[in-house]
């Protein structure tokens, strides 16, 4: 039977003001990729899914059950990276997988073979007795997303975990995730949107705490018809456009510069793109006036 | 100025300095206490056991000032003409032994007529010797020097260096800095402790001659104590800002590993050679030319020494500021150029591979495969508690060689006195009427022999040796009727209440129960242990962002936070037997441990016990509650911890919170008892 992650009526406050809004949603197995500006709930969303925090109403259903009921046992069938790379400067890579391997009550045994496992799928079989203190970002991320992996979980939830990664070890590890997800949920946030453009069965948008669109990534590509963009003029045109449109992409051509936008209505002069729209356009027109998108 | 005043008046950096300041006084104070008690001790048992000798002594000041100092000055004069007419029959005897002799009769005749006047000088005497100040007086301006090491490291030390002042003119006002630093870190912490001693013991007048406190008499310098005490502060800030710049030389240098390794081996060498070089030794240019010397300061007050340069004699405080001063300047141009204008050398990697091979070592042979013994790591090593751990082992042992609970009398007699430790019987009874007996009888045979001696007017010798011999007689007489006393007073006890009583030496025990300035003292650093070591349990998790990441998983809740308060119990304990133990060993072999199995009642305060309990078990109950009170301040600190964003912080609002107002009660402010958390942990019984 596959297993169901369910979210109804997830809402969180802090006080008077509302981080996650009524969010509902069913997560299958695959990767469901999760956008949204900095500050739009993003992470919030993944700590309630983790029981880091207390929700304020709502339920999230593991198979029908809800996780608070399961407690210890939902925990163990997650895995997770935090945004902020939450890493020990004096353990090894090799002592903080067998950390993460013991909290997650894994056996000693079980914990030696993966940890060994995780590494070379992370590529930091080498660095195993290094500590992390002397680790780069990527390098640490990549501890992060092994520890994740872990114990194998059922749910991975991953916040940002290509950040400060090269392109290739990105490739690499978005290839590893969309393994893995072969057989388990993964909900993957991001800011590189090119990373869930590949791998993702579907895409979630958040803004404002609310959940304004969730559909796979073609179906979203579809509705972004008529609603992408390109204006070719002058730097000084393209500047006074791009004050009506912050979110607009200017580039340079051979023959002058382009704003690419997204909007419901394109302005006079604007030639509508049909072909190579991308999840970026969607994000655009989705989360335009957001700090991140403009 | 902006870089000086960013260098001092950094908060952070302040803070620590305030913090430290405050861990110096509260450490001097339970010092100074536990001194004084001994003292006091020592007169009570003096005024108790021997014959008045008020009536006959005269009052030592008054003794030092009309007699004992100008007979010194009479002394160097005459030794030094009887030494002359030697060296004249002695062609051999080196040149500078002469030349010496003549040259400290000078000094002396320099010295002209000092006014000694009679006054309180216990303040002055207390900060003689602050051996724990001198080692704290190096922490902050070090601390200081990390920093700007560390920040040659960074970005910001790239950036400072290619603006037009950012190279030898900020290092000069970086070295300025540090000798601002380190004078204001020797006001605070020599300061502290001396206005500490003058609030216990008052002012020991600064005006007076410095020669006027019998510690000084050898002193070869016009001064006051005044002048002596602010010498002493530039002597001290320069000792403090040459290891400083030392130690900033090397680590701008050097790898950080073999910088470090440099380091230590001058510095314990150049301690070393002031500890152990003794200051008639012809190598006494070893101990007094030495930073550590410096940092001393009132050796060259208190004594006084010519050192041999080339057959020369030259005056040891003189050399020591030509010496000292002449590396301090050394030790700044050094740091001008080559920290200054000269490329900075890489480094980190020396310290970063040496700490990478230890983890190394630590990750394949030190498994962990245990919740429990993954949080022991962390607290351990991580957050480097066991540093404190074999903090609180050393002050165990310090403890160890500074508690004295033996009595002040014969071995004869102490081995007599065990005889009655233990039940009490009539075969003690009699023996104890017995010795007084006989005792009373030698004290009366000495006291005519004394009498016949005085009346023929016999050899002066011959009578004080007769008195001293009476002294002692009578003074086990009264040890012997002390015992007899306490011995009546039990059978009565026993007779009276039907609860067994045994007779058991009372001092062991007044010493553990009552709570002394030494316990006190021990408690401040059991206090302090629990801070540090504690401090960051929960806050690491806060530090390095882990707490979402453990949370997440099947055992970082309840599992994991058990398994850290189960540390923190059981290091607490350890700590709290460690530094309480001591009185227990010394209990052990100062007293037979088997007598531990008498009544409690056998203890003179015990005796307001109603049942009948042996003293193992009120012991072991009185080690538990303290034991227990610890750990309600561990439990304290670790909730500090719980809520604050890092360790440092953790550890500041720890120390704020318990230690300063601990260290002010303990100081003598008139504080609300409840503030002072050492009382807390010196459960005493009352």
């Amino acid at each position: 039977m596959e297993n169901i992650l369910e979210l109804k009526q997830v809402t969180k406050r802090y006080g008077n003001f509302t981080a996650l809004d009524n969010v509902s949603f069913t997560l299958h197995p695959g990767v469901t990729g999760l956008l949204g500006a900095n500050g739009a709930g993003k992470s919030t969303l993944m700590k309630l899914m983790t029981d880091h925090m207390k929700r304020t109403g709502g339920e999230i259903l593991w198979n029908g059950t809800d996780i608070l009921k399961m407690g210890a046992k939902w925990r163990a069938l997650v895995g997770y990276t935090p945004q902020l790379q939450g890493l020990y400067d004096d353990f090894s890579a090799r002592r903080f997988l067998y950390y993460m391997g013991t909290l997650k009550g894994m056996p000693h045994r079980e914990i030696k073979a993966q940890t060994a496992e995780m590494l070379a799928a992370v590529n930091l079989t080498d660095a195993a007795h290094k500590r992390i203190g002397t680790f780069s970002g990527g390098m640490r991320q990549r501890v992060l997303l092994a520890s994740a992996m872990l114990g194998k979980p059922q749910v991975l939830i991953l916040d940002e975990p290509t950040a400060g990664l090269d392109p290739g070890e990105r490739i690499r590890i978005r290839n590893d995730i969309a393994e893995l997800a072969r057989d388990r949920i993964v909900l993957l946030a991001t800011h590189v949107v090119s990373d869930i453009a590949c791998i993702a069965k579907q895409v979630m948008v958040l803004r404002g705490g609310k959940l304004i669109a969730f559909d796979t990534p073609s179906a979203l590509l579809a509705a972004t018809e008529g609603k992408i963009g390109e204006f070719f003029g002058t730097y000084d045109e393209i500047r006074q456009l791009q004050a009506q449109y912050p979110s607009g992409e200017i580039a340079q051509r051979r023959d002058g510069f382009v704003l690419r936008i997204a909007a419901d209505t394109l302005p006079e002069g604007c030639e509508p793109v049909k072909d190579a729209v991308t999840l970026e356009d969607v994000c655009r027109l989705y989360l335009k006036g957001e700090r991140e998108y403009g | 100025m902006a870089e000086i005043r960013r260098l001092l008046l950094d908060p952070a950096r302040l803070i620590a300095l305030i913090m430290l300041a405050v861990i110096n006084l509260a450490l001097f104070s339970g010092e100074l206490r536990s001194r004084r008690e001994e003292e006091e001790r020592y007169q009570m048992q003096y005024a108790e056991w021997s014959i008045s000798r008020e009536e006959t002594e005269e009052d030592p000041d008054a003794h030092y000032i009309n007699e004992e100092y100008p007979a010194y000055l009479a002394y160097v004069q005459t030794q030094s003409q009887t030494q002359s007419v030697l060296q004249k029959l002695n062609k051999a005897q080196s040149p500078f032994v002469t030349r010496n002799l003549d040259k400290t009769v000078q000094d002396y005749q320099a010295l002209g007529k000092v006014e000694v006047e009679s006054g309180d000088h216990r303040a002055l005497d207390a900060v003689l010797d602050c051996t724990l100040t001198d080692i704290l007086l190096l922490i902050a301006p070090l601390l200081l020097i990390l920093s700007l090491t560390a920040e040659a490291d960074t970005a910001v030390g790239a950036l400072t260096r290619t603006t037009k002042r950012g190279r030898t003119p900020l290092c000069a006002r970086r070295i300025f800095a540090v000798i601002l630093f380190s004078l204001a870190d020797v006001l605070l912490l020599y300061g502290g402790d001396f206005c500490y001693a003058v609030s216990q013991y008052g002012s020991p007048g600064l005006g007076r001659a410095i020669q006027s406190d019998p510690a000084f008499q050898l002193c070869a310098v016009r001064l006051t104590i005044g002048e002596y005490l602010i010498f002493t502060v530039l002597l001290k800030t320069l000792a403090v800002t040459v290891i400083a710049l030392l130690v900033w030389l090397i680590l701008s240098r050097f790898h950080p590993l073999p910088g470090w390794t440099l380091i230590s081996v001058i510095v314990a060498g150049m301690w070393l050679c002031h500890q152990f070089v003794m200051p008639t030794s012809p190598v006494n240019h070893l101990r007094f030319l030495n930073p550590f010397a410096a940092l001393r300061a009132d050796e060259f007050f208190t004594g006084y020494c010519n050192l041999n340069l080339f057959q020369y004699p030259a005056g040891f405080l003189g050399s020591m500021l030509i010496a000292v001063g002449g590396l301090f300047v050394l030790l700044a141009a050094g740091c001008l150029v080559l920290v200054g204008s000269r490329y900075p050398k890489k480094r980190g990697a020396g310290m970063v591979r040496l700490f990478d091979r230890i983890s190394k070592a630590l990750s394949r042979h030190m498994p962990c495969h245990t919740v429990f013994g993954f949080e022991g790591w962390k607290l351990l090593f991580a957050q480097r508690a066991f540093v404190f751990v074999c903090a609180a082992i050393g002050g165990a042992f310090w403890l160890w060689n500074d508690i004295h609970i033996s009595l002040p009398l014969s071995a004869d007699t102490l081995m007599m006195y065990r005889e009655f430790q233990g039940e009490i019987t009539e075969k003690k009874l009699e023996k104890v009427t017995y010795y007084i007996e006989s005792n009373q009888e030698y004290a009366e045979y000495l006291q005519r022999k004394l009498d016949e001696a005085i009346a023929e007017n016999k050899d002066v010798h011959e009578i004080s040796g007769l008195q001293k011999s009476l002294n002692e007689a009578m003074e086990t007489l009264q040890f012997w009727q002390a015992v007899d006393t306490r011995l009546s007073e039990l059978t009565d006890y026993t007779a009276r209440t039907g609860l067994d009583a045994w007779f058991v030496p009372q001092e062991s025990y007044q010493l553990l129960f009552r709570g002394n300035a030494m316990q006190r003292h021990s408690a401040m650093v059991l206090l302090l242990f629990l801070i540090f070591a504690f401090c960051g349990i929960f806050a690491f998790d806060n530090q390095y962002g882990t707490a979402a990441l453990l949370r997440a998983t099947k055992n970082g809740r309840f599992r994991m936070r058990l398994c850290q308060w189960l540390w923190i119990f059981l290091l607490t304990v350890f700590a709290a037997l460690m530094l309480h133990g001591v009185y227990i060993l010394h209990l052990a072999k100062d007293v037979e441990f088997a007598l531990t199995e008498a009544p409690a009642q056998s203890v003179a305060f015990l005796q307001f016990l109603p049942f009948s309990v042996n003293i193992r078990t009120v012991l072991t109950v009185y080690i538990a509650l303290r034991c227990l009170a610890a750990f309600a301040l561990a439990a304290a600190v670790a909730g500090i911890s719980r809520f604050s964003r890092n360790p440092s912080h953790a550890r500041m609002i720890s120390l704020a919170a318990f230690l300063l107002p601990s260290a002010l009660c303990e100081s003598g402010l008139p504080l609300p008892s409840f503030l002072n958390f050492v009382d807390a942990l010196t459960v005493t019984v009352s």
